[in-house]
């Protein structure tokens, strides 16, 4: 598995397209930013979301159960998963239950989390993706790379070329009304011929036992109403107690995520409709643990809206290819790391730590402090790698004693200074591949100053000047 | 499934969530609206839809009976009579299916949100809630008393207890997805048109 | 006003690499009327463990700090990062000193420059003059951890920023505004060596912004952001320039 680092190079090489990247996504954080700041009382909605969340989440087990009374009581059939293996197993025998073959599919984080797709592809049922970026990712094979945007990474002519050799388009159309016109019809095709639809979940209220879904496409609400089946499938994490409390999570959502103000569809389902078979599938896979760990429970909060992803510097410039987890970006990482701290230990090492994720964050998720603290965890399973420690071991060493500092700035000053420039500004070190490195000074600060401090005292001018004590 | 449903809840009682975890006591009406009407028309339009002001019902029926969107249907579904005829009758059907080839469909909502051009529809009334989505456009017909400022207040008026499905609605169906160019009408209804009547 | 022990908290790269943002620092306090000592004992304050997740290099690095600095009424540093490790992270590297009188007293009476400035000395104006094109880089550290402004992405008063404020009280000086209000350089510690690419690239970003608002000169109360982006202007032989806001306060103020 390639790094972090190697990857992100790669997506940097293709410079034009690396831009238009950075700024798409730019586009989005800053439409997020105007949206944000029509609502007067934004800090203090995350504020509250959080505390929420953080309520929810520390009495789970009795939002559970009462979403599930109220769910079922109103026709709904609720099962638990604990792991992928066995929600994919309860989604297929709840579809062969029914004889379904066909499954019009909305976006769900949590099915590609469980690799839902391929497991029923290889059962003998067929998949489709309706939401039109998932649809143009199914087509080309590949992964999302945002989980709001999963086509970000595709440009209009790429998604040409894949509807002209899946849909039939016309050749060399790169139009995205036309495409998108295109990608209606055939996926209105397969809404009226699905006998099932799977979606996730963005909300499920404890009260009343309802499911809440939004989509701009409207994918979903034809997959939840039309089919006499549908399943949702949802993490533990998204029972919020209150109907009331919609009013708070919904107004961050979409802001957060695109800017909207509030997406074009918000499905409130209580129960199947009349003739309809209507399956909860509720999973933890790993959310319970993350929830016991007293320095990351936090990461547990998140509502999935990929503003931290829109605001990272080095997202924009990366790519979510570049991320080896299926969930890329700062959210990514502080899921990642949960799950196999050893595949994923170049992650946190991904940022640069500038806090902005954490401050874009609806729910206020101390995203970039977990960050640095998965640094810590990777050092101290010892994944760092040696000649990374070692470096920082002999740099603590010198710190650590006055003298040897100084010997330390001492030696290096002197080689950079004596050495011409070409030998370190070059390609074989890090720092010179791209940048020059600072020009030397002759002496350090201290030296520096301990003269100057003598030729004051010397003058001793007047009582304001005592900092040559020491 | 019971084990694994008692083990989950098991291991959930073993968090580790610090801090105040009791329920906030919270109120965050949207304090930045002054005039509740202009800001949901504006809203909505901002969103790729529509809003019209009418004094009646009949009113409604005269702005929309020249419109193209009316002229151009050729299988209307209307659940307004007053607001018009319409000449295909979904409630007649069995299927939902039946109903993919309406042009136009029109409903009543309950409520209007002036934050975000939210039109809450309950659903119930409908034989098939998937006409929502099928039809090609939409005409929404709501009472002007029911516009709200914001979610807070819409939800507070919304009663849940016998509900089994309820929609807002916001502007046409769209997507992003393509280069993030904006197309309007993705797989749900290409037209929204909000008429508030009184 | 009396201040008390007022301590000097130059960090390893200002004392080794940068000591004339050291030097401008020293004599801008003395202008001010400020007294204060520069413990020669001090080396680092663990950033560069810290920020590789060396926690445990870092604490001794840490335990050192507090030893060297816990008797100052006041520590001053001109870098924003450098005391926001001192302020937001300390925290998690003294876990048995976290609760004593010391480490409290160090972790909220460390102040970078132009906070002290500001907060603490109530300095509303420099008396002085910077007639340039200044791009101010509000370093992240600075911005988001110690609140020097308002980051772009919160919705609340006082964007501008105290730094800001205090830069616009020159004469002649005028502060461009670039498109990304605060966008990270992409420095980031050892982030810039071990995901070089990325690092620079941003930073490349970062110094286009700059240069299409009309900035003459970069300013920055972090010396890393600026060694970050001066290698990468040298490299592609921009004749932009970077400062630290003390150069720049001092300069004026001579
Ligand atoms: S971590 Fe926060 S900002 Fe990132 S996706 Fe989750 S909720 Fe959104």
């Amino acid at each position: 598995m390639k790094s972090h680092a190697r990857l992100a190079a790669a997506f940097l090489k293709q410079e034009k397209r690396a831009h238009w990247h950075d700024q798409a996504l730019w586009y989005v954080r800053e439409k997020r930013d105007r949206m944000a700041a029509s609502v007067p009382d934004w800090e203090a909605l995350r504020e509250t979301a959080q505390a929420i969340k953080r309520h929810a989440l520390a009495n789970l087990p009795r939002y559970l159960e009462e979403f599930e009374q109220n769910a079922a009581a109103r026709g709904a059939i609720v099962h638990y998963a604990l792991d992928p293996a066995e929600h994919n197993r309860i989604v297929l025998e709840v579809l062969k239950s029914k004889n379904a073959r066909l499954v019009a599919k909305s976006k769900s984080m949590l099915s590609e989390e469980c690799g839902l797709n391929e497991f029923l592809e290889r059962n003998g049922v067929e998949v489709v993706e309706t939401d039109l970026a998932e649809r143009i990712i199914q087509l080309a094979g590949e992964r999302p790379s945002h989980i709001v945007l999963p086509s970000i990474h595709i440009r209009k002519e790429e998604v040409g070329e894949i509807f002209h050799e899946h849909l039939g388009t016309e050749k060399g159309e790169s139009d995205p009304t036309r495409l998108t016109r295109a990608a209606r019809t055939h996926l209105r095709e397969k809404f009226l011929a699905a006998q099932a639809g799977i979606s996730g979940v963005n909300f499920a209220v404890a009260e009343t036992g309802a499911v809440v879904i939004c989509t701009n496409e409207g994918n979903a609400d034809l997959g939840n109403s039309l089919p006499d089946l549908y399943i949702a499938v949802m993490g533990v994490e998204k029972v919020i107690p209150k109907t009331k409390d919609l009013g708070v999570f919904l107004r961050l959502l979409s802001r957060s995520a695109t800017g909207q103000p509030i997406s074009a569809y918000t499905s409130h389902l209580l129960g199947p409709r009349p003739g309809q078979e209507m399956h909860i599938v509720i999973v933890d896979n790993g959310r319970s643990e993350i929830l016991q760990r007293e320095r990351f429970y936090k990461a547990a909060f998140c509502i999935r809206c990929g503003a931290c992803l829109n605001t990272c510097p080095v997202y924009r410039r990366s790519g979510g290819h570049s991320y080896n987890y299926v969930i890329p970006g700062p959210i990514g990482t502080i899921l990642a790391m949960h799950r196999d701290l050893k595949k994923y230990k170049d992650m946190p090492y991904a940022s640069t730590l500038c806090g902005s994720c954490t401050a874009v964050c609806p729910v206020k998720i101390d995203i970039h402090r977990q960050i640095v603290l998965w640094r810590n965890e990777v050092v101290e399973a010892g994944h760092l790698g040696r000649a990374k420690s070692a470096a920082l071991k002999t740099a603590t060493l010198g710190m650590k004693r006055t003298r040897l500092f100084r010997l330390g700035g001492w030696t290096v000053r002197k080689l950079l200074r004596s050495l011409p420039p070409f030998v370190f500004n070059n390609r074989l070190t890090i720092w010179g591949r791209s940048r020059d490195l600072p020009k030397m000074p002759a002496q350090s600060f201290r030296a520096e100053y301990r003269a100057h401090s003598k030729s004051k005292t010397n003058l001793s001018e007047s009582g304001l000047n005592r900092e040559g004590r020491s | 499934m019971t084990d694994t449903r008692r083990l989950i809840l098991d291991r959930l009682r073993k968090h580790a969530i610090a801090g105040d975890t009791s329920y906030p006591a919270y109120s965050h009406p949207h304090a930045g609206i002054s005039d509740l009407r202009r800001s949901f028309q504006s809203v909505i339009e901002s969103v790729g839809g529509e809003c019209r002001y009418v004094a009646d019902l009949e009113a409604a029926r005269k702005v929309i009976s020249g419109s193209e969107i009316l002229t151009a249907a050729k299988t209307i579904c209307s659940h307004v009579k007053e607001v018009a005829e319409g000449n295909f009758d979904a409630e007649a059907k069995s299927d939902a299916h039946q109903c993919a080839d309406v042009d136009l469909t029109i409903v009543r909502g309950a409520l209007g949100v002036a934050e975000n051009g939210a039109v809450w529809v309950n659903a119930d009334p409908l034989r098939h809630r998937a006409l929502l989505f099928l039809s090609e456009n939409l005409i929404l017909v709501i009472e002007g008393r029911d516009i709200v400022p914001d979610m807070e207040s819409a939800y507070a008026r919304i009663d849940f207890t016998r509900l089994r499905s309820g929609y807002f609605i916001s502007g046409p169906s769209k997507t992003a997805d393509i280069e993030q160019c904006l197309v309007i009408g993705a797989h749900g209804a290409k037209s929204v048109l909000v008429l508030v009547v009184g | 006003m009396f201040l008390g022990r007022v301590g000097l908290f130059i960090p390893c790269y200002i004392d080794q690499v940068y000591p004339r943002v050291g030097m401008a620092t020293v004599r801008l306090l003395e202008k001010l009327g400020v007294s204060f000592e520069f413990p020669e004992d001090q080396t680092c304050c663990g950033q560069p463990q810290f920020n590789s997740g060396c926690f445990k290099d870092a604490a001794k690095l840490a335990g050192k700090m507090l030893r060297i600095f816990k008797d100052y009424d006041w520590v001053v540093c001109p870098s924003g990062s450098c005391t926001g490790m001192v302020r937001e992270y300390y925290e998690l590297l003294l876990e048995r000193d976290k609760e004593s009188d010391d480490f409290k007293h160090l972790v909220s009476h460390t102040f970078e420059l132009c906070e002290f400035l500001i907060d603490i000395l109530k300095v509303e104006t420099i008396d002085g003059s910077f007639p340039h094109k200044v791009g101010l880089h509000q370093s992240c550290h600075g911005l988001r951890g110690l609140g020097l402004g308002v980051p772009s992405e919160q919705v609340l008063p006082g964007r501008i920023g105290k730094v800001r404020r205090l830069l616009e009280s020159l004469r002649g000086i005028e502060i461009v505004n670039t498109g990304r209000s605060d966008e990270c350089c992409g420095f980031g510690g050892t982030f810039s060596v071990f995901e070089g690419t990325v690092s620079s690239f941003i930073g490349r970003d970062r110094i286009k912004d700059y240069e299409q608002a009309g900035a003459e000169v970069i300013v920055s109360y972090d010396v890393s952001c600026l060694m970050h982006l001066d290698g990468l202007i040298r490299r592609d032989k921009k004749p932009l320039k970077v400062l630290h806001i003390a150069e720049v306060l001092d300069g004026a103020a001579s």
